[in-house]
């Protein structure tokens, strides 16, 4: 386990960092394994569309007027433009960006020489080509470097080339619709592209996120959380920097005060890291840890109850909880709020321990649940829903194994099999 | 259907509405350009390309296949029946290329992934060009819309295609470091664990800082180093991962299992308050058979008494009565010093709320105290048999 600096010690249940080697694999999700796959696909689907233009080109030849010299000369550039991108990319994996910058900029070149070889051509139903397959051929680039400035380079293509078709339209009369579906052809794709890596990108976030939280489901009643461990660890170790300097005789005695008032606060912090984290649960953990359930849901366990819960019943919860927040749309309506409350149960008369669990959930209307919350909250323990005014209620009755001391949490991890939540 | 395939699909088909309503929108613009269309075309033309956008609408909110192949049969319709007119001017045909390559084509993206979703994306692509061939045979040049449809399908399909292997590849993937993760936070629970269940060992290192705090006033000078050095030794041997019940270290954590263990770790315990002043006299049971979480509480709320005892009775002697019944077992902490009037005095302030009380109180156990000015004080401590 790695030792911290102590000036980050005080700071708890403010923003939540994964221990780094986690948050590398999970970095590397998204960047490499399924996007290189998806960069592969884009990049297909490119070739598809950029042959599409090709064919275009090859109908449309024979009918530019000289002296215009034919759709070639843009191809060819596009080409010599595409060439050292690729051969850039195979040598290094790593574009440096004054050559991607460079590129960019280079197809200017094919653009430039297609609109030149088409303009006032309009009427005969000569449109550009190349150019509109420069706009597909930042499909993969979006794919690899980021969407937002080949979408931006794509738009500025179809406004040239919508700008190239209107000002022929006195000439071209109806041909300047099939000039600018041309036009909107450079941008359409990339737009598309751009909407799946966003999408993906999300989706794989969303997914690791709950991925890393679910771990939190395996832990025993009560959890310390995997930041109160290393920072008990790093208690420990100031301790016993400290008291090795003073058994040693480096800090003489009696004590000068910056190592009295070192050791006074070191015992304060380890007194508190030891006697706390009783009623802390994984519930708790779970939604500190996620960097979706943490900006919307709040827990109130003040004694812990969550802790009780079986695992499939932490599962169902968990599960139950992320879908109702991952179902808010963005930007819209009032925000969303769900707190957890766990109380003792009022009704005496269950014959087994239960205790009562509520989920307050304002800002979403009961009918825009996933489905799927249902069935999860009914693995959790029987419920009934209460309609209020911008929200609604879920009463939960958790009925809780009467011996929830099972075994040490490495043991009962390694019982569960994994990926349960995906059912 | 697996989450993840849900969350898929509803990203493949918000791609696949842009795309349709694009499409539809699209091949709508280009009839409407002034005699593009005869009235007859156009009132036909906008009927057929709202139809489309409807059932694209629909298909993308559920999923449903029959509105996507509706879509496909729309689009062939309108096809066909601009295909067919007498005039075929260029905004008629570009509208056949956008209702080929995006309007219709735009279903592919979500069908492709279903079970035998490539052959079905295939048939629906044929029929269109197939379509687009039999329109043809009225005379006018249909290549480009079939170039398009071609490219277009293609191009969505593969789309379609590859988010989906992406994402089963980022599910593996996912998969992987959450059991890593997982190890990872049950390595790091357990060492926390370790490390809060040694608590006799925190109760001295905890002792000793708080001496070190007041700059270790009122205790011999290599006593407080040999303390130091006693505590800095433990604190590495528990970094280190040493076995925590091992006979040498026994105040780590006594274990109930072995029958000198309560003796030893008393003994450590005494010794390290003998260093301090404070002399300890040890009565009663030296064996006890309790479980090991018991065990631990009694000790530690036993070294906290002690430790009140040393620092605010005054004298150099403390005596310590373990008895047992069949149900409890009592330690009695007695000093003969100033005592004091249990009520005047804010426990809180002598630790005796969270270190004594809560101690005993996670175990079912639970002290009280007899005091009086002058007369020395009895802290009674309890914890159930189990």
């Amino acid at each position: 386990m790695s030792l911290r600096g102590r000036e980050t010690l005080g700071l708890r249940d403010r923003g939540f960092r994964r221990p780094s080697r986690s948050a590398r694999a999970a970095g590397d999700v998204r960047d490499s394994h399924g996007g290189r796959r998806l960069a592969t696909g884009i990049t297909i689907a490119a070739a598809i569309v950029i042959a599409a233009h090709l064919v275009h080109a090859i109908a449309l030849a024979p009918y530019y007027v000289p002296p215009a010299p034919g759709p070639w000369p843009a191809w060819i550039a596009l080409g010599a433009v595409v060439g050292v991108g690729v051969i850039a990319r195979s040598v290094s994996r790593q574009l440096p960006d004054w050559l991607y910058i460079v590129l960019l900029a280079g197809l200017a070149v094919p653009v430039w020489l297609d609109v030149s070889a088409t303009a006032g051509q309009l009427h005969n139903g000569v449109t550009p080509t190349a150019a509109a397959a420069a706009g597909a051929v930042l499909m993969p680039v979006a794919a690899i470097r980021g969407s937002r400035i080949p979408l931006l380079v794509a738009s500025i293509i179809a406004a040239v080339l919508a700008v190239e078709a209107v000002v022929q339209v006195g000439r071209a009369g109806p041909f300047v619709v099939p000039g600018l579906a041309v036009a909107a052809s450079a941008v359409v794709p990339t737009m598309l592209v751009m909407l799946a890596l966003t999408g993906f990108r999300r989706l794989v976030g969303r997914e690791l996120d709950l991925s890393l939280v679910q771990s939190t489901v395996g832990t025993a009643r009560s959890a310390v959380g995997m930041r109160a461990s290393e920072e008990l660890a790093q208690l420990d170790f100031d301790a016993e920097t400290l008291l090795d300097d003073v058994g040693s005789g480096r800090i003489a005695i009696p004590v000068p005060p910056d190592a009295a008032e070192r050791a006074g606060s070191l015992a304060a912090r380890l007194r508190v890291r030891l006697i706390e984290g009783r009623t802390d649960t994984w519930l708790r953990h779970a939604v500190t840890e996620s960097a979706y359930l943490s900006d919307h849901v709040t827990v109130v366990d003040p004694t812990g109850s969550a802790g009780l819960l079986s695992q499939a019943q932490r599962d169902g919860l968990l599960l139950a909880l992320w879908l109702l927040v991952a179902e808010h749309p963005k930007g819209s309506g009032p925000p969303l709020g769900v707190q957890v409350t766990c109380r003792e149960a009022s009704d005496d008369t269950l014959a087994e321990p239960a205790f009562a669990m509520s989920i307050d959930v304002s800002g979403v209307s009961r009918r825009r649940v996933d489905p799927g919350t249902w069935d999860a909250i009914g693995s959790v323990g029987e419920h009934n829903v209460i309609a209020g005014a911008d929200g609604f209620r879920i009463d939960i009755t958790c009925r809780v194994q009467p011996n929830p001391h099972a075994g040490s949490p490495s043991a009962r991890g390694a019982a569960r099999p994994r990926g349960t939540l995906n059912g | 259907m697996k989450r993840i395939h849900k969350e898929r699909d509803r990203l493949l088909r918000r791609l696949a509405r842009v795309a349709g309503l694009v499409g539809s929108g699209g091949a709508l613009a280009c009839l409407l350009w002034p005699g593009a269309a005869t009235t007859g075309e156009l009132v036909v033309g906008v009927v057929l390309c709202a139809a489309i956008a409807l059932l694209v609408v629909l298909h993308t909110s559920r999923g449903a296949v029959l509105p996507a192949l509706g879509v496909v049969a729309v689009a062939i319709g309108l096809i066909a029946i601009l295909g067919t007119g007498s005039v075929l001017d260029p905004p008629t045909v570009t509208a056949m290329c956008i209702l080929g390559g995006v309007a219709s084509a735009s279903v592919a993206i979500p069908l492709v992934v279903r079970p035998r979703g490539g052959l079905l994306v295939a048939g629906l692509l044929a029929a269109v060009l197939a379509a687009t061939w039999i329109v043809a045979a009225w005379g006018h040049d249909l290549r480009a819309p079939a170039v398009a449809t071609a490219a277009g399908w293609g191009a969505c399909a593969v789309i379609g295609a590859w988010i989906d292997r992406a994402i089963a590849d980022a599910a593996d993937r996912i998969a992987e470091v959450g059991r890593a993760h997982e190890a990872e936070r049950l390595a790091s629970e357990l060492e926390a664990q370790q490390r809060q269940d040694a608590r006799v060992l925190h109760d001295t290192v905890l002792a000793t800082l708080s001496l070190l705090a007041h700059s270790g006033v009122g205790v011999g000078v290599s006593a407080l180093r040999q303390q130091a050095g006693d505590d800095a030794r433990l604190l590495r041997q528990l970094r280190l991962g040493a076995p925590l019940d091992a006979g040498s270290t026994a105040i780590f954590s006594p274990d109930s299992d072995d029958d000198d263990e309560l003796s030893t770790t008393f003994e450590s315990v005494r010794q390290r308050f003998a260093r301090m002043g404070l002399d300890v006299n040890w009565h009663g049971a030296g064996q006890l058979a309790l479980p090991r979480e018991t065990l631990d509480a009694l000790l530690g709320a036993l070294g906290e008494c002690l430790e009140n005892v040393r620092r605010h009775s005054g004298v150099s002697e403390a005596d310590v009565t373990v008895t047992d019944d069949d149900h409890t077992v009592r330690a009695m902490v007695t000093d003969a010093g100033s005592g004091f009037e249990p009520d005047a005095v804010d426990h809180r302030r002598l630790g005796y709320a969270e270190s004594v009380v809560g101690r005993l109180h996670t175990v079912g156990g639970r002290a009280r105290i007899f005091s009086s000015p002058g007369s020395g004080t009895t802290v009674m401590l309890e914890v159930p048999k189990p």
